[in-house]
């Protein structure tokens, strides 16, 4: 290493070799550095930036920079975090790191970490694939007067080793960031029937617009689909009423969404709730051995989720749709409405319920919180492994004249 | 008129936004432990200078959970009187995740000190999504204590009342199992005993505290009534897969015969209290557990360190009732196993693990790491320990 007011005595040593100027130009500007045949500069706009540049910077030719970029997941890594004002402080902690030399970092002037050092941090984070004791770790040493305690804390947590799926919380793991493409896929799939069916389908009722609408949500991309194979169809009116002609495989995939389209977000949001709430449990002696199940936190809440929606979907939804179409006592439209939910909500249930079961309790090593992606991710996969396990069952009624999916 | 509307809007904005930033209690020096005045170090050891168990479950706690953010805060906060069955007990069922709980002890006095009422303030637990977002677990504390968390704190508790360990540990056993709807096959056990029974235990208790499995209590010489209670409600291949923390001088041959008939029988043990220590921060059994033809779950225990790169946690083997908590330090951050030692100096057990763990240069940028955290004053431990690497 040489200081810029150094170079002009020390013009042989850098005689063919290989030349890194780091700092910017009004530093050390090029004329300064005319002696020296070539050089890379590696500079920035300021010294955090730089110190953060530094850190990642890696000439694979030379092995010099320490590249202790996004990727590099194995690494046992020390850093040194001063103040710039602070600077020749840090310089004097680094052999605190003896074994493994720290990469300086810079918080700023009163305390806070800059936002590119903060951003550089979360991307050191290590993940952990069986247990969060396996390695690597990161190692902080702080060596500045000024750094705050929130910013110490927010470092530290930003380096807390998390599970692969999510990489923790506010992080975005791999799986969470396809979750998101999928669940924004549903909403504006939503949004588009929404939209596009109160312009075009003025024939069409609205419990079986917003059914299309919910369930949509619930079923990126495959509810487009299937939205448009039900309605781009020839009509017809049978009793006052419009009716489309469709094969029996559309038909049940109508008569699917018209449980599934309220059922599975009614489904969602009383486990949201549940979540948000905390799971009631029970373990007494009574629930003891092979039927304390009966008091877990998770089968609790699927059977309020599934009676929940059963009784919230027959009463707000079915029954008043029944009533403008039948003409009925009360007491057998409900009965019928409870019937024809309980068959619905029974059949995505059996998928939803038992995906969600898979998803949460087995494949991921950390069950998820009600404010994480993943716990969102979970229920809207568990949603659409729903209306694909109804679907056939749904295409038997059909058959049998038990539903109908011409509406 | 529109800007009045605008000025409103951003108003309202400006109040929910600042509602919902939330407010830490700031650094822990509330507590009345100036960690960052007392803690030493050297380049690989972090020594928590803690003499009394409760300094050290604050130091601990201010160590681990800043508690700036829900995220960085704890889940809830586990409270026991200073009794070292009890709090073995539950710091090996109730700290892992989710409950993700530190142990803070009650005086004893009876009361909850002032400065550990104020750690608890500033630790504002989360609450246990799968527990009715309970915020702190109070095992044998008395109502007048619990009413005084609930009233000037606002934490939503749930109260353990058991005396006898053993059936602590059956109770503890169904909690769990409701709020994870599921009994890990995966049983330690220890001698309830045997006065030695819970040094021997410590580092499986710690591994217990970073990985949540099962944990019950039997005699040197028989095995109580709730402990095969608890082995029976296990459907492993083998019923259960238990292990046994100590020699036959603390867990009978006659005993581990009896466990034979619930489960299948492993014991972690050394010739003494450090060596049993050692032998579980490098103890791992994996292998069958239960399974069909499209589903399986292994049986995966212990932490397996044999080389570079790994955390532990050193203490000193007569301080048990400070040890426990200190189990916190391998269920976050940078994990690692409880290895007990001596005052004075190192015994040979550890000496030997350690040397078999020491790191070497992988390459000129990746040396890997071992870390270590010392509990105790600079008085209770030698100097050697902080030259470790």
């Amino acid at each position: 290493m040489v200081f810029a007011d150094e170079i002009e005595g020390n013009g042989a040593l850098l005689e063919n070799k290989r030349v890194f100027v780091v700092g910017p130009e009004k530093i050390l500007s090029a004329s300064g550095l005319s002696s020296v045949r070539s050089f890379e500069r590696i500079t920035a706009g300021n010294p955090a930036d730089l110190a953060v540049k530094l850190a990642r910077y890696r000439d694979t030719e030379t092995g010099f920079g320490w590249g202790r970029g996004r990727d590099r997941r194995t690494g046992y890594f020390q850093y040194l975090m001063t103040t710039p004002s602070e600077a020749l402080k840090g310089l004097a902690a680094l052999p605190l790191a003896t074994s493994n030399s720290a990469t300086v970092l810079y918080t700023d002037e009163k305390g806070g970490l800059p936002a590119i050092t903060d951003a550089y941090i979360w991307s050191q984070r290590a993940d952990w694939f069986v247990t969060p004791s396996e390695g690597p770790f990161r190692h902080f040493w702080v060596a500045s007067s000024t750094m705050s305690y929130k910013a110490q804390s927010r470092m530290d947590f930003s380096v807390e080793k998390s599970e692969y799926p999510s990489l923790g919380a506010v992080a975005l793991g791999p799986l969470e960031a396809l979750i998101i493409i999928f669940i924004f896929l549903g909403v504006a799939g939503g949004i588009f029937i929404m939209v596009h069916s109160s312009y075009t389908l003025p024939m069409v009722s609205s419990p079986v617009k917003i059914a299309w609408t919910m369930g949509a949500m619930v079923l990126p991309i495959l509810g487009i689909i299937l939205y448009f194979n039900a309605y781009r169809r020839p009509f017809y009116q049978e009793d006052g009423m419009m009716r489309w002609l469709r094969p029996p495989n559309i038909q049940s995939a109508a008569a699917t969404m018209m449980g599934f389209g309220y059922g599975a977000p009614l489904m969602i949001a009383i486990a949201y709730l549940l979540a948000y709430f905390g799971f009631p449990i029970f373990f007494s002696e009574a629930l003891n051995d092979s039927v304390f199940w009966l008091g877990a936190g998770m089968p609790v809440m699927m059977i309020i989720m599934y009676l929940g929606a059963i009784i919230v979907a027959a009463l707000m939804v079915h029954y008043p749709m029944k009533e403008t179409m039948m003409e009925m006592k009360d007491s057998m439209l409900i009965k019928q409405s409870l019937r024809m939910t309980f068959i619905s909500m029974t059949l995505v249930s059996l998928g939803m319920m038992t995906f969600t079961w898979w998803f949460m309790m087995t494949h991921l090593p950390m069950m998820p919180a009600e404010d994480d992606i993943l716990w969102f991710g979970t229920l809207w996969i568990a949603s659409f492994t729903g209306f694909v396990v109804a679907w056939p069952f749904n295409w038997i009624m059909i058959r049998k004249n038990i539903k109908h999916g011409n509406r | 008129m529109v800007t009045v509307k605008n000025r409103f809007i951003l108003a309202i904005l400006g109040i929910f936004l600042t509602a919902s930033c939330g407010k830490s209690e700031g650094p822990p020096m509330r507590a009345g432990v100036p960690l960052q005045e007392e803690a030493n170090f050297t380049a690989y050891t972090t020594r928590l200078p803690g003499g009394d168990p409760e300094t050290v479950s604050l130091l601990v706690t201010n160590t681990v959970y800043a508690s700036t953010r829900e995220d960085n805060a704890v889940g809830a906060i586990m409270i026991t009187p200073m009794d070292e069955a009890i709090a073995f007990t539950a710091m090996h069922r109730i700290t892992h995740m989710p409950v993700n709980a530190p142990l803070l002890f009650l005086g004893k006095d009876g009361r909850i000190s002032d400065r550990t009422f104020s750690e608890m303030k500033r630790l504002k637990p989360d609450g246990v999504m799968q527990d009715q977002r309970k915020q702190v677990y109070a095992i044998n504390i008395p109502e007048s204590e619990i009413k005084r968390i609930e009233d000037e704190l606002n934490y939503n508790v749930r109260t353990f009342y058991e005396s006898d360990p053993v059936k602590l540990a059956e109770l503890l056993d169904r909690w769990q199992a409701a709020m994870k709807a599921d009994h890990p096959d995966e049983v330690v056990i220890s001698a309830v005993d045997h006065p030695d029974g819970i040094k021997h235990g410590m580092g499986a208790m710690g591994w217990n505290a970073h990985m949540g499995r099962g944990f019950a209590w039997v005699y040197t010489d028989s095995i109580p009534q709730a402990t095969k209670e608890i082995l029976k409600r296990r459907y492993g291949r083998h019923g259960s897969y238990v292990y046994l923390t100590g020699g036959s001088d603390v867990i009978s041959d006659k005993v581990a015969k009896e466990l034979g008939e619930y489960a299948l029988v492993r014991r972690i043990a050394g010739d003494n209290v450090f060596s049993s220590n050692t032998v579980n921060a490098g103890y791992k059994d994996f292998g069958r557990n239960f399974g069909w033809a499209w589903g399986w779950k292994p049986r995966d225990f212990g932490w397996g360190l044999a080389q570079a790169g790994h955390n532990y946690i050193f203490s000193n083997a007569d301080n048990v009732l400070a040890t426990i908590p200190t189990s916190v330090l391998g269920h976050m951050g940078k994990h690692g196993p409880i290895l007990l030692v001596e005052p004075e100096e190192l015994p040979q057990a550890v000496k030997n693990y350690l040397e078999m763990v020491k790191p070497f240069p992988a390459n000129p940028q990746e040396t890997i790491l071992n870390f270590g955290w010392i509990i105790g004053e600079i008085t209770a431990k030698s100097p050697e320990m902080c030259k470790w690497r």
